[in-house]
């Protein structure tokens, strides 16, 4: 005998699970920033007040930070939406050849990581160091660019949000019914006329949600702001949490928690207004229908050897030059450009530095640890979700959708800081410690993915037709028979994907495991890159690591193209 | 064998608590075809799931055979893989990881009943060839016809003779010529087996065609029970009237029956109808007249019988083969007619139209059917000379 309330249990458990990890995290940092403890990073509740809020706000530097955000994030989405735009165009909509290579090659860049990608084109175009700039004070007198600067981080953000653009453009263009079209054009409209009155207007919904997504994700990045921003000291947000912990003579928790509060805010008006706007291109989905093929637009002979240029411009900058940059630096003794005179003095001292390096063995096995754990929790949990949302009844299936696409609005970097509050405040409870291994930084990069792993497991789980699980019931199988031999085996190829993704991301970031990194105990790869070229020293083992790194991205992607093929996550925004 | 009693399931959405079944009751006698016909949410896939245990119920009872699989009362809700019923889905559910062999061996393998390999092959065999897929069993499930499919899922219901079997909807996914041969072939293997089925379908002939008794459901509740003969010539509701078949209907009162027979004159619009009244129907009340489009005869000169002959100008006529179709306006009423093929008639051709007395059905009105039929059905507008 079964009691009638049992079928609600297994979702409450992930509905109050899933609010916890959410909602944890952010609650520690609002308290943590409004701690005036003397104390560093302790949250007293007699040692309460705004102290932080007013030393922050009423900082004129504040303003400036907010400022370098706004025209950061800004630019990098205008960048980045017109030339991803017209890469999905081209892939959609014309007879370029050799598109869908073009198309797989521009969505395999994702794979390359962008602190080296930042770290190369330092190697290139630093104003003293930098090998193109050294050939143009050679020969010119004076260094042809000065990396330093803003334009150069909203360019190469930009580059790197290029392939998303594509990715969540492409399908809406693709399902743009051509009639439309060519409705407006018998009806005697102009070219520009059918842009503007037909095109645009349908396409609003989707540049708006596509917008907003990219803003989000560029809000919270620290990479390319880290490595070209902070030596000119053009702070974004994330780089001044930094610099306010980590680089600062006393780390103050308390203040960079304050100055999180307004962006978090943002964010998080950012992601309602972005879920919002998803629902209303779902909405027009729904009308356009079903298959058919679009009319591919005739590209004349010059249009398409600029187009071809247009495209292997981007892949050069993106990925060859950098890998080409860090492999010849790796052989260096120092960087220099290539000459005759450097090519006499390569070597593998590089290599040699790198494997010497004591916290080498450490760190590694940290990686891996960290992006097993959290890409196998991120999976096990959005499994959860996603079953609740499609398999069960309970009224609150909306709010847990919510509370598991929250983690959404919350960057690495302020994922970090709130774990550090968390974790030290566990500690004065725990019998073990939790600060200062890598727990945290498993657990955070956990709630970090939870909003991807779950649209991607809603989607997967979706073409599971429910009938499937229901018939292995009906065959007289239990719940747990019918997991293991129909539901899992099913499933493999959507756990695979996420499995991957999750793993390969969590592999190289560096925002999130910084704010955390207490010593090599917890010191992951990306944190290690970030320090062996913040001494300055070692260029050479930086690149042979960063090459190292990667080529087992590389082979990561690879192994993610083959399996995307046979498995569609539903072009969801990843 | 299966006893449903006051099933009564809601469903909470967004917009509020929909109640899906209202308080369903039926019975199954051992061996026999029930089918539970009625339009798309009609609460009868509801129904089925209940009994399957693929829906918990808000209320009432199941009993399968004497045991109790759910009961609100008891507090008793047997899950699905303990009710020993057999289920063909509506989309076949084949796994389709696993090749036609092991999806059929799938509930002896990992089922309530397990069996030694050898019994399993040889069941899984024998069942396959019950259902003419032998020699298939090697087969990866996505390589399977949708007509195989069904096969197979059925291969996989009736491997550990369960108690009854379940089927939604399962010909719904055919074209519609294997449609026809598997509903033949169906009904004869589980009259074969001697197997007490449920069967749900929205398709008439299919319910018609296939069932020892038939359950017309309709907003969540069943409104007419009885075999196929009775629901098609003897419906009690003008809804059922109109859901079976196509028929011509319209409102009149009853003015005057035979003392002792069934027939009597009801009065619609300007004119007078000789109809077939049950017994329960006395002078003075509402009636709803329903008459089958081929039991309407037409004629292009006026006939000589003398009751219920209508004048007519045909509006349009569709020749399908085994019969003409046509629309024939007489006065302000338009009637369906269903001629033999062989008469020739063309838009404008003037008819007449006898409607045989036996076959004029009228049905009493009563409560909520009332306004729903005065709403669609016309009065009868003198139109005879």
């Amino acid at each position: 005998m079964r009691l009638l309330w049992s079928p609600k249990l297994f979702p409450s458990f992930v509905f109050i699970l899933v609010g916890a990890l959410a909602i944890t995290p952010v609650a520690f940092l609002i308290l943590g920033s409004l701690s005036t403890s003397s104390i560093l990073i302790d949250i007293n509740p007699a040692k309460m007040g705004l102290a932080n809020y007013i030393e922050v706000y009423s900082s004129p530097s504040t303003y400036k930070v907010i400022t370098n955000t706004i025209v950061y994030v800004t630019g990098t989405v205008l960048f980045s939406l017109i030339a991803g735009m017209a890469f999905a165009w081209i892939v959609a909509r014309t007879d370029l050849p050799f598109k869908y290579g073009i198309f797989l090659m521009i969505t395999m860049s994702i794979a390359m990581p962008s602190l080296l990608q930042a770290m190369a084109w330092v190697l290139l175009l630093s104003p003293r160091m930098g090998y193109i700039n050294q050939y143009f004070t050679m020969w010119w007198g004076r260094p042809l660019y000065n990396i330093y600067s803003m334009p150069s981080m909203i360019f190469l953000e930009g580059l790197r949000m290029i392939p998303a653009v594509m990715l969540l453009m492409w399908p809406l263009l693709r399902k743009l019914p051509a009639s439309l079209e060519e409705t407006a054009r018998i009806c005697g409209a102009k070219s520009h006329t059918v842009i503007r009155r037909i095109l645009l207007p349908l396409l609003m919904p989707g540049l708006i949600g596509v917008s907003l997504y990219i803003g989000i994700s560029v809000m919270g990045v620290f990479e390319i702001p880290g490595i070209i921003g902070l030596p000119a000291r053009i702070f974004v947000f994330s780089t001044r949490i930094y610099a306010e912990v980590l680089a600062a003579d006393t780390a103050n928790y308390g203040t960079a928690s304050a100055l999180s509060m307004v962006f978090l805010v943002v964010l998080v008006v950012g992601t309602l207004l972005y879920l919002r706007t998803i629902r209303e291109i779902r909405r027009f989905e729904v009308v356009t229908g079903k298959g058919y093929q679009p009319k591919e637009v005739k590209l004349g002979k010059w249009t398409k050897r600029i187009l071809l240029s247009v495209v292997a411009f981007y892949l050069f900058v993106t990925v060859i030059a950098p890998t080409v940059t860090l492999l010849w630096t790796s052989f260096t003794p120092y960087p220099m450009p290539p000459s005759w005179d450097a090519w006499n003095r390569l070597s593998l001292e590089g290599w040699r530095t790198l494997a010497a390096y004591q916290e080498l063995g450490r760190t590694v096995s940290n990686t891996m640890i960290v992006s097993v754990v959290a890409s196998v929790a991120v999976i096990a949990l959005s499994f959860s979700v996603a079953y609740v949302l499609l398999r069960s009844t309970v009224p609150f299936k909306k709010w847990l959708d919510l509370l598991a696409f929250s983690p959404h609005a919350v960057p690495g970097v302020i994922m970090g800081i709130s774990l550090v509050w968390v974790s030290l405040q566990a500690d004065k409870v725990l019998p073990f410690n939790l600060y200062g291994t890598i727990w945290p930084i498993a657990l955070g990069f956990t709630i970090l993915f939870l909003p991807f792993g779950t649209r991607a497991m809603t989607a997967g789980l979706m073409q599971l037709h429910r009938e499937m699980e229901e018939a292995g019931g009906i065959c007289g199988a239990s719940k747990l028979v019918v997991f293991c031999k129909i539901t899992f085996p099913l499933l493999v190829p959507t756990f695979t994907i996420i499995f991957i993704w999750t793993f390969g991301h969590v592999f190289r970031m560096t925002g999130l495991p910084l704010m955390l990194f207490s010593s090599e105990q917890d010191q992951v790869i990306g944190v290690m890159l970030w320090y062996m070229w913040d001494s300055g020293g070692n260029f050479h083992a930086v690149s042979a690591l960063g090459i190292v790194l990667i080529g087992f991205l590389l082979i990561m992607g690879l192994l993610l193209m083959m399996l995307q093929k046979r498995v569609s996550i539903a072009g969801e925004p990843i | 064998m299966l006893r449903v009693e006051n099933l009564r399931k809601i469903y909470t959405t967004d917009t509020g608590a929909v109640e899906a079944v209202k308080g369903v009751s039926f019975q199954l006698q051992p061996g026999e075809f029930y089918t539970l016909l009625g339009p798309s949410g009609c609460g009868k896939t509801t129904t089925l799931r209940c009994v399957a245990g693929l829906e918990e119920p808000n209320g009432g009872e199941i009993y399968l055979g004497d045991r109790a699989v759910f009961s609100a009362a008891q507090r008793i809700n047997e899950p699905s893989h303990k009710r020993d019923v057999g289920m063909v889905f509506q989309s076949y559910a084949i796994w389709p990881h696993m090749s036609v062999f092991d999806n059929v061996a799938f509930p002896l393998t990992y089922g309530r009943r397990r069996v030694s390999k050898k019994e399993i092959k040889e069941r899984v065999l024998k069942s396959l060839e019950l259902v003419q897929m032998d020699g298939m069993e090697s087969r990866p499930a996505p390589l399977l016809s949708g007509g195989q499919q069904q096969r197979v899922a059925l291969a996989r219901a009736l491997v550990y003779e369960p108690k009854m079997l379940l089927l939604d909807e399962p010909l719904s996914n055919l074209d519609a010529k294997l449609r026809t041969e598997m509903r033949l072939e169906l009904k004869s293997l589980v009259e074969r087996l001697g197997l007490s089925t449920l069967y749900v379908t929205h398709d008439q002939i299919e319910a018609l065609s296939m069932s020892d008794r038939i359950g017309v459901m309709h907003g969540g509740s069943i409104i007419q029970e009885g075999t196929a003969r009775d629901i098609y010539l003897s419906p009690q509701s003008q809804f059922i009237a109109t859901f079976i078949g196509s028929i011509n209907v319209f409102t009149g009162q009853v003015v005057n029956r035979e003392k002792d027979g069934d027939m009597g004159l009801v009065r619609s619009g300007g004119t007078q109808l000789t109809c077939s009244l049950p017994k329960e129907i006395k002078v003075g009340d509402d009636v709803d007249i329903g008459v089958r489009p081929e039991v309407i005869e037409v004629f292009s000169e006026r006939p000589e019988a003398k009751e219920n002959i209508f004048e007519g100008i045909v509006e349009q006529s569709t020749f399908i083969g085994d019969a003409l179709e046509c629309k024939v306006r007489c006065g302000d009423n338009l009637f369906q007619a269903r001629a033999a093929s062989f008469i020739d008639l063309k838009r404008d051709d003037r008819v007449f139209l006898h409607f045989p007395p036996a076959r004029c059905l009228a049905i009493l009105l009563k409560g909520e059917d009332a306004t729903l039929s005065s709403a669609s059905s016309t009065n009868l507008e003198h139109s005879a000379p």
